[in-house]
């Protein structure tokens, strides 16, 4: 049976997966862009704000279909959930600005070693698709992998905080960007994880936390 | 419904006779375990 809700309902989850698309390309860019040596910061901050100002649209949809239609079940879950994920998309969109914001400031880092920064990028960029692969497919089993692969992205990034306070012997330009883009590509993992947990939520109810997997 | 939802602590969901599901009403309108209560109480019948 059709309901009135379920026009709202899709439109939801059209602008959700609009969104997805957009903030996980405004990621990637961030991380090639890091590899290139290439300055994006104009644009990713451009990015930054439409990916913003499609949270904040996602937010009001929402709210309406909750004010008209005082949904129950599976429909408030989703809809308290597409409110989640949209932040966690915007923050991607910040993170993405972030990452290039470092870029800027540092300039030239082709002389550093970044081959830390390029694993825990290509962790981050499969853990965006996998999240939202959830998302679209309701897919429990990809939403409990990105939750397994945030640990290997929290070990590295930990383990580069350590090399840093227990050695002498860097480049600080090279140590202090390399530690920053860690931090955000971690905070990205995280809010991958979150988005996964959401959608777990959506289909099962269930809240997750490091027992549950 | 909302009704039932607004005044009570408890909900019982019973269909043609027999009792579907029993729990305290945020726990029922928020995570029906059963099928039939997430079917009807979302207004996919009824």
């Amino acid at each position: 049976m059709v309901r009135l809700m379920d026009i709202g309902l899709e439109r939801l989850k059209s602008l959700i997966i609009e969104m997805a698309d957009y903030s996980a390309e405004t990621v990637f860019l961030a991380i090639d862009s890091y590899s290139r040596g290439e300055d994006l910061t104009d644009q990713l901050y451009a990015r930054a704000q439409q990916i913003r100002a499609m949270e904040d649209e996602a937010n009001e949809l929402a709210v309406e279909i909750i004010a008209r239609y005082q949904p129950v079940a599976s429909d408030v879950r989703f809809l308290k959930s597409c409110m989640e994920i949209s932040y966690g998309f915007s923050r991607f969109g910040r993170y993405a600005f972030d990452i290039a914001q470092v870029l800027r400031i540092f300039g030239d880092l082709s002389l550093c070693n970044k081959v830390a920064v390029e694993e825990a990028g290509a962790y981050a960029k499969e853990m965006v698709k996998m999240s939202i692969k959830a998302f679209v497919e309701k897919d429990l089993e990809a939403a409990r992998k990105v939750r397994e692969m945030d640990a290997f992205v929290d070990r590295m990034y930990f383990s580069i905080l350590k090399k840093a306070a227990q050695t002498s012997d860097y480049d600080m330009k090279c140590m202090i960007s390399e530690i920053l883009i860690l931090r955000y590509l971690e905070r990205i993992a995280d809010h991958a994880t979150y988005i996964g947990d959401s959608v777990v939520y959506i289909i099962s109810g269930q809240r997750m936390t490091k027992s549950s997997l | 419904m909302q009704q039932a939802a607004r005044v009570s602590d408890y909900t019982a969901f019973m269909y043609l006779g027999k009792l579907i599901e029993y729990d305290e009403t945020a726990k029922l309108f928020r995570t029906p375990q059963e099928e039939l209560t997430e079917k009807y109480i979302t207004g996919r019948f009824g």
